[in-house]
């Protein structure tokens, strides 16, 4: 085949940008740190890189209402804990006034004394995580407990409230008032009673009440243990989140980033052909018959 | 005294020959870069021999043609991957900037708003009562709208662009036909008086070859020399030296048309920038444009259908969050275009449906509508998250534009080869031309020798006689 000159140089300049490419793919993967630059680089990994993208923002979703749930549910439990030495408080009083050697006198004064602890179990029944309430179900912005010549009525409603920590799981972070004040009997009423009961000697009554208040308590340590659980649940999800989040980060990272080792690889020998191609086409152009004419 | 006679005319012309060899070196050595040029070469003959008593006596050379080296079938050959060649880079051309719309891999676009907005409905499941997480939400919704917006503006930009092009393409193509014309009315002049027009002849080649890049034409020579060309499906654009031009007219679309003779011929083009240019138009983007259109119809029906369950903090029931959109004929064209957050919700954010009974702490709904970015749900027959269609759009959009980049890298190989092999034809070779100069140079010193030898003998003659 006959070789010409103008056939010469379109091949090195085709030649020439063909390795003018792959050096600058090379660079701009060392420099940028990615392969995946376009969708065309890898279509199915573009594709991939965007459903991986979806995974982990909703997993640092999970784990932000995970870590509300915690923080919501820890407050309550502590709540609880409060109320539950109140309760424990309530049950000495009322021992306290059972006793024979306790005189009426004596009684007058538990009786008081009860009295406040009602109060006080009041407020803490009334107690707001972040300005809304944490006993009136899912009416949040209702003051759940209001108290009206010793008769305290429940304005909040009985439901649940949840979270999603999965794409499957919802755990909830709310305890309506009822199960806790009103499940085995109305807590703010037998305090009452016992108040009223320790100011007329009334010791029959006074035995009941103790009894309900015993079955009080021990509701009370069910309903904690169930928060307790949830709490122990979030902390085992959080767990997992956070692994999740870097198992999606390490995906993304296979997906989208640059073997940066290969690719410098690829970057020095790219220039080695490159300047290769160069110098010998510079050589091969400059030479003609001509030259040796005379 | 014949033979002194004849050897001085033989020279005589020896040298005229040999000077026009030298002429068309200096032509060859010339045009070595022009595009289109075909090495010329003298062909030359001895010339008739005269009988003298018992032999023949020769009279020199003689010039028979000077001709073009060309092969019209590597020369079609390489105008058919012309066509390819054309149309495959306008095709990648068109999909690379396609693609630049959907790159995300950088920097967010649809697909990071679809996340942050359905995330947002967590916020506000984490406190429904919170008008900050309302608004937030409505921001992400206004985002995510707007996002669909801005890329279904890009992708009719770009379809704009297409078009434009597809407009200038047409221009370019009469414009080459005109010249084809010209050159065809000269050629048959100057051939009628028997001579090659080489020159000429390499111009048409030349715009034959430019034409091709742009449309798949067909050609073929008149006995006259008169090239007739063909474009499309065998419309006659050049015949003798009359063209009929095409036409870029709107069509009812608003998109170009090429019309041919009043004949609308646009879906005739399958080579060529033109084709490439109108694969991208009238199929590529608006493929890409309904797919959209499809998922932002979607989102919008799957949040509405789940918002209206809901009741928002006001105590309203049944809103919209998205204004709502209505497909006509079963087409979803629009829908990304019409994206919008509800103005009822925009302007009270306590409209914002977070709760099934209505309660300010209920967060029921919005659990269910955050729930909504997990949900497969089935768009033209396929099924997935939200996420997944939108990946699976920017993976076929990639797919292609890797595609015609790999093809574009075999039609450049293959378009190599065959200019190297019309090359190996037509092209010029310097160092075949230094050797022909050497060639004419010494036969013409030679000749001259001749001449100056018989003249010193012709001198002796007459000295003979003095």
């Amino acid at each position: 085949m006959r070789v010409t000159d103008s056939g010469n140089s379109f091949d090195f300049l085709q030649e020439v940008t063909r390795l003018r490419a792959a050096v600058d793919r090379a660079n701009s993967e060392v420099s940028s740190g990615r392969k995946l630059q376009r969708p065309s680089d890898d279509p199915v990994g573009a594709g991939r890189s965007l459903i991986l993208q979806a995974s982990s923002s909703r997993n640092d979703q999970y784990l932000t209402n995970a870590q509300r749930a915690q923080s919501r549910l820890e407050h309550t439990d502590t709540i609880i804990e409060n109320i539950q030495g109140l309760l424990n408080k309530s049950l000495e009083l009322t021992v306290q006034g059972l006793s024979g050697s306790t005189t009426a006198e004596s009684r007058a004064i538990l009786a008081s004394q009860v009295s406040g602890l009602r109060d006080r179990l009041i407020g803490l029944a009334n107690s707001t995580f972040q300005g809304s309430y944490l006993f009136s179900g899912s009416a949040t912005t209702t003051i759940p407990y209001t108290d009206a010549a010793g008769v305290v009525t429940y304005n909040g409603n009985t439901e649940k409230v949840f979270t999603r920590v999965d794409d499957a799981f919802l755990v909830q972070t709310n305890l309506p008032g009822p199960d806790l004040f009103a499940a085995v009997g109305d807590v703010f009423g037998i305090l009452k009673s016992i108040e009223v009961a320790l100011g007329a000697d009334d010791t029959t009554t006074l035995q009941q009440n103790l009894q309900d208040l015993r079955s009080v308590l021990s509701n009370s340590d069910v309903e904690r243990g169930k928060v307790a659980a949830s709490l122990n649940y979030l902390e085992g999800r959080v767990n997992t989140i956070q692994s999740d989040t870097l198992r999606l980060k390490t995906e993304r990272s296979n997906v989208e980033d640059a073997n940066i080792v290969d690719a410098i690889l690829r970057l020095n020998q790219g220039q080695t052909a490159l300047q290769a191609a160069i110098s010998a086409n510079s050589r091969l152009l400059n030479v003609s018959l001509l030259d040796f004419l005379r | 005294m014949l033979g002194l006679d004849a050897a001085l005319f033989s020279s005589l012309g020896s040298l005229q020959v040999n000077s026009l060899g030298l002429a068309t070196t200096n032509h060859n050595i010339a045009n070595v870069n022009t595009p289109g040029f075909s090495r010329q070469q003298v062909n030359i003959s001895p010339g008739v021999a005269i009988p003298v008593g018992n032999g023949m006596i020769g009279t020199g050379v003689k010039i028979d043609s000077i001709t073009a080296s060309r092969d019209r079938f590597l020369e079609g050959r390489l105008n058919q991957e012309n066509s390819s060649s054309g149309r495959s880079e306008s095709l990648t051309d068109g999909l690379q900037q396609l693609e630049v719309i959907f790159n995300e891999t950088t920097a967010g676009g649809i697909g990071a708003s679809i996340n942050s907005f359905f995330n947002a409905f967590s916020e506000v499941a984490n406190d429904p009562s919170l008008p900050a997480a309302r608004t937030v939400l409505v921001q992400r919704g206004q985002v995510l709208a707007n996002n669909f917006l801005s890329v279904s503006n890009r992708l009719a930009a770009l379809n704009a662009q297409s078009d434009r092009s597809v407009g200038s393409l047409v221009t370019q193509i009469n414009t080459i036909a005109a010249h084809i014309a010209d050159l065809n009315d000269r050629i048959v002049t100057t051939e009628s008086t028997g001579n090659a027009a080489n020159d000429l002849r390499d111009a048409r080649g030349q715009a034959l070859f430019d034409l091709s890049r742009l449309a798949n034409i067909g050609y073929f020579e008149e006995a006259n020399g008169a090239m007739t060309v063909q474009i499309g499906a065998g419309h006659s654009l050049v015949a003798g030296n009359t063209i009929r031009t095409l036409s870029a007219l709107p069509g009812p679309t608003g998109l170009t048309k090429v019309v041919f003779n009043g004949t609308d011929i646009t879906s005739e083009f399958t080579n060529g920038e033109l084709a490439g240019a109108l694969t991208i138009r009238d199929t590529t983007i608006p493929d890409a444009q309904s797919a959209l259109d499809d998922l932002a119809a979607k989102i919008i029906e799957q949040v509405n259908a789940q918002h209206q369950t809901g009741t928002g903090l006001d105590g309203s029931t049944g809103n919209d969050f998205f204004v709502p959109f209505t497909p006509s004929g079963g087409s979803n064209a629009g829908a990304a275009r019409a994206f919008a957050v509800s103005s009822t919700v925009v302007g009270n954010t306590d409209k914002i449906a977070a709760s099934l009974s209505g309660a300010a702490g209920d967060n029921a709904n919005a659990i269910n509508l955050e729930a909504l970015q997990n949900q497969s749900l089935s768009i033209s027959g396929r099924s997935g998250t939200f996420a997944e269609h939108y990946g699976t759009l920017v993976a076929r959009i990639g797919s292609l534009s890797q595609t015609a980049q790999q093809d574009s890298k075999v039609q450049a190989a293959v378009f190599t080869q065959a200019k190297q092999l019309r090359d190996s034809v037509s092209g010029v070779s310097l160092d075949e031309e230094a050797v022909n100069i050497l060639k004419f140079q010494r036969a013409y010193q030679s000749s001259a020798k001749v001449i100056q030898v018989v003249s010193d003998l012709l001198e002796e003659v007459i000295n003979l006689i003095r």
